[in-house]
């Protein structure tokens, strides 16, 4: 089950209860059950397998690295379970792509005939949890981290449900210790938890399930649009892809707080960032700091030798991992390759600018907005490749959102093409909603702690009848203006 | 803890009850509107005319005493049986229906694409859902994979819940006391096409051959026997309500019925006389090969009001003559 | 001067900013400009101000200045005496 399937709302209140009425003990175990459930409940029990297989191998990889006796013996252990637990990353993600591959292989040989079937193996959770566990390798063998003697508790941090399927990735810093602690029931926890759930919920079902509309007509078909629909589909994207996301990680931090836990936050803002780095220090967070931590600080420290150009390498090498994470396909690699770009051109930039620049400037309101919208666009331009269905989908939009513009300026204003240049053959209705959601978007985004007051203030004076009244209005909204099919979260293919 | 089982157990209830609330009202609302008014045709309306865009675009009402158009591009057997079934139970007074029936009607691939593409079926299911009886909803909803568009369709239009209520101008105008119109019912059809462009052109009509007849192997896709089934079906509904049956074969220009294959043809003319020979009562009137000249056709197989009114007057006198 | 005097001018000079104090709780969140693309930059002129050699271990795990500073001093006595501290 996802978040979003009616069956979940029937799931965790269960698995509440039960974990409220037993001992604390058993807490762990009934979580850890409960999370089994969850992913069983994918109906892939080659999934199961994969996740027994890295909780497995981690934990005494983890055991045995700290064991060892000598450098050498522990560096060997580290580095079999880190292959290990990129084996079983590789062979699920990249199963198809292999098979393709060994068929290619084999017709070239066979003359021509395949000889594997084509597969298409579902891996919902593997590229999360996985990198989950060699990150808690890392910590142990840099002796950051004591290895996890409990087995359940081990098991549980790799398997924690709301986590499960599309992270955040923890930390065992950050999620180890909070197993330890004794459960308090705390109202505030819970309510705050099914607020926050409530709105990743409204952020996916009504936002971005409503931007896809648009966005599938479009990139599902791109040769038959030219100019400005390509641009509104392609910032609709950029606002659904955050939308999706975001909105998943706000229902699993909100579970997570239900149960009393507390998981990392994932996404702070990502589209007001004033540079691409910056842009990377508040997209899907958990992930850019393993990227952070685990390829670029090593590559860096090994290039450092090459000063600017070496930190420049390591970036374009770890972006282009990244890339490859996504997926195996050409539209992934370059959008990594391109954000890596921009990465190193930053870097270089800056230690050329350091050279004229002797004094740094306060940057104006105006320099901070236009940095904004020169980011915003160069992450859009990055994310045609990535939504695209093909290089050559990808390259006709950018080619045909400059070149057709022109034209589709003139047709707009002789009012010909409303609705297939604007609307984009959706409803015009659909299209007002969409603007409408956006516009929320950018009013809940200004100025967060603003926001935050106003929300606490709320909470605190407004009477209760109007207060229930707000929770009552916001599922009736759910109900009318959620988009119910056509929706699978986007980050699940990863 | 307590406390918060009662305010969750509690909250729950209410939007419960919020929900049943408005969807009593929508559903309501909804029924009224086709019950009342949508589905009901005044008491001078004898003649139905049904079929996809080809009697839509042939055959003009106005023209006709007592005559509606409820015809919808690309509706094939299977469900205008299900719109029939729905009207002519609701309007005992309509006495004849003319349906149109032409080579595209009996083509496999294009009639049963819904069968195999999941985005159609999807599209149909929704548009289509208020009119389908249990069965025909039961065959959709086995094509497609993804079960939520059924179970989102079966609240929205069988519960009444509020689900994309906005996108509903019918019901909307009803609860405005806004005089309603048939057109603004999506799944009801636009009635007459009414145009005077014309534009017959060579490339066109071989791009819509190959839609109509054939499938990916590019030969000739046989005969939809799903659709003759439908077909069959209309009859003996029409039959059971005491109403007169009339098939009709709309225009198509020359170049265009030159490149249908051969077979399509053949295959349609041993339908045609089985069906004919089957059942007595059936009426069949072919305008197939009916001089236009080519500023009358919409397109390839298509007439535009131009020729419209000139078939449905020849089409108004064959029916005269028959009583 | 102290290690602790040199390895704060060091950062100073590296991060252009003569005004700001250096602890052994400081961390990059204190500095301006210090951020994971630029922290290498003063592990070099570390690395060459005090003729030392760090590891890559180690750089993953500094989490203040005190951490940079011990390690630091560490391998200094090594270097200094010939006596190291296991």
């Amino acid at each position: 089950m996802t978040f979003t399937s009616p069956l979940y709302f029937l799931f965790w209140p269960a698995a509440f209860l039960v974990f409220y009425f037993s001992r604390d003990k058993y807490r762990w175990l009934v979580l850890l059950l409960a999370s089994l459930a969850f992913y069983a409940a994918l109906k892939a029990p080659s999934l199961l397998i994969a996740l027994t297989g890295v909780t497995v191998l981690t934990y005494f990889s983890g055991r045995g690295v700290a064991a060892a006796m000598s450098p050498g013996r522990k560096t060997l252990v580290f580095w079999l379970g880190v292959t290990a637990n990129l084996a079983i990353l590789i062979g699920f993600r990249y199963f198809a792509v292999l098979i393709e591959g060994l068929n290619v292989l084999s017709g070239a040989i066979g003359g021509g005939r395949h000889v594997f079937a084509a597969v298409d193996p579902i891996s919902i959770g593997v590229s999360y949890y996985s990198f989950q566990a060699i990150s808690y390798l890392v910590d142990v063998y840099l002796d950051v981290e004591k290895p996890e003697k409990h087995f359940g508790y081990f098991a549980l941090y790799i398997s924690f449900f709301p986590r499960l399927l599309q992270g955040p990735i923890e930390r065992a810093g950050d999620f180890l210790p909070q197993l330890r602690q004794p459960y308090v029931f705390c109202y505030e926890n819970v309510r705050s938890g099914l607020l926050l759930f409530a709105w990743g919920l409204f952020k996916k079902v009504v936002i971005s399930d409503r931007l896809a509309l648009f966005v599938n007509e479009v990139y599902g078909n791109v040769h038959a649009f030219s100019g400005l629909p390509l641009i509104i589909a392609t910032y609709f994207y950029a606002f659904q892809i955050y939308c999706d996301f975001s909105g998943y990680t706000d229902m699993a931090l909100g579970t997570g707080r239900i149960f009393n836990f507390k998981l990392t936050q994932n996404f702070d803002n990502p589209y007001r960032a004033t540079s691409i780095a910056m842009f990377w220090r508040r997209w899907h967070i958990s992930f850019s700091r393993w990227i952070l931590d685990y390829i670029f600080k090593p590559l860096q420290f090994r290039f450092r030798y090459w000063r600017d150009w070496g930190t420049a390498l390591a970036l374009v090498i770890t972006f282009l991992a990244c890339g490859v994470w996504h997926g195996a396909t050409a539209g992934f690699v370059i959008w990594g390759l391109l954000h890596g770009l921009y990465m190193s051109c930053s870097v270089l930039y800056r230690g050329l600018g350091k050279r004229f620049r002797r004094k740094k400037r306060n940057p104006t309101a105006l320099i901070d907005a236009w940095r904004v919208i020169a980011t915003f666009h160069l992450v859009c331009l990055a994310w045609i490749f990535f939504r695209a269905r093909s290089l050559a989908d990808a390259f006709y939009v950018i080619n045909y959102a400059m070149v057709g513009l022109p034209s589709s300026l003139v047709r707009l204003a002789k009012r010909d093409s409303l609705v297939h240049d604007i609307y984009l053959n959706q409803s015009n209705k659909e299209f007002f909603l969409a603007v409408a959601c956006l516009g929320l978007l950018a009013v809940l985004a200004r100025a967060t702690t603003a926001h935050e007051a106003a929300v606490r203030a709320f909470r605190q004076w407004a009477p209760v009848w109007l207060r229930w009244s707000a929770y009552l209005g916001f599922v009736l909204a759910v109900v009318v203006f959620g988009v119910f099919y056509g929706g699978a979260f986007i980050y699940f293919q990863f | 803890m307590k406390r918060l089982v009662v305010k969750f157990v509690l909250f729950v209830t209410l939007a419960a009850g919020m929900l049943l609330a408005v969807s009593s009202v929508c559903g309501n609302l909804r029924t009224r509107v086709l019950k009342d008014r949508v589905f009901v045709f005044s008491e001078g309306t004898t003649t139905l005319i049904a079929g996809d865009s080809h009697p839509q675009a042939a055959v003009n009402p106005a023209l006709l005493p007592g005559a509606e158009s409820i015809c919808e591009g690309q509706e094939g057997y299977f469900f205008t049986y299900h719109k029939l079934k729905y009207f002519l139970g609701r309007n005992p007074q309509i006495a004849r229906v003319i349906l149109g029936f032409s080579y595209q009607n009996l083509a496999r691939r294009y009639q049963e694409l819904f069968l195999s593409s999941e985005q159609e079926a999807t599209r149909l299911l929704e548009s289509y859902f208020v009119l389908l009886d249990d069965e025909g909803v039961e065959l959709l909803r086995d094509r497609i994979s993804n079960k939520r568009p059924y179970y989102v369709n079966l609240l929205k239009f069988r519960y009444g819940l509020p689900i994309q209520i906005y996108r509903d101008k019918d019901l909307l105008r009803e609860a405005l006391g806004a005089a309603l119109r048939r057109e603004d019912v999506t799944f009801f059809g636009g009635g007459f096409h009414k145009s005077e462009k014309s534009s017959v052109e060579g490339k066109q009509m071989d791009a819509k051959v190959r839609l109509y007849f054939q499938d990916e192997k590019e030969t000739y896709s046989g005969v939809s026997t799903l659709m003759v089934e439908y077909l069959k079906r209309i009859i003996q509904l029409c039959e059971e309500h005491g109403v007169d049956l009339t098939l009709y074969n709309a225009p198509l220009h020359a170049s265009f019925k030159s490149r249908i294959p051969g077979q399509a043809i053949t295959d349609f003319a041993q339908v045609r006389d089985q069906l004919l020979a089957r059942f007595p009562k059936l009426h069949y009137v072919d305008h197939v090969d009916e001089s236009l000249p080519n500023e009358s056709f919409g397109d390839g197989d298509h007439v535009n009001s131009l020729g419209a009114a000139v078939v449905t007057g020849r089409l108004a006198r064959l029916i005269q003559l028959s009583h | 001067m102290s290690t602790m005097e040199k390895l704060a001018e060091i950062i100073r000079t590296v991060f252009d900013d003569d005004s700001v104090e250096i602890g052994s709780q400081t961390t990059a969140h204190d500095v301006d400009g210090w951020d994971s693309l630029s922290h290498i930059n003063l592990i070099l002129a570390l690395e060459s101000g005090f003729n030392i050699k760090f590891s890559q271990k180690e750089l993953l795990t500094f989490k203040n200045v005190g951490d940079m500073h011990d390690s630091i001093n560490a391998k200094i006595a090594l270097r200094g005496d010939g006596v190291g501290k296991a």
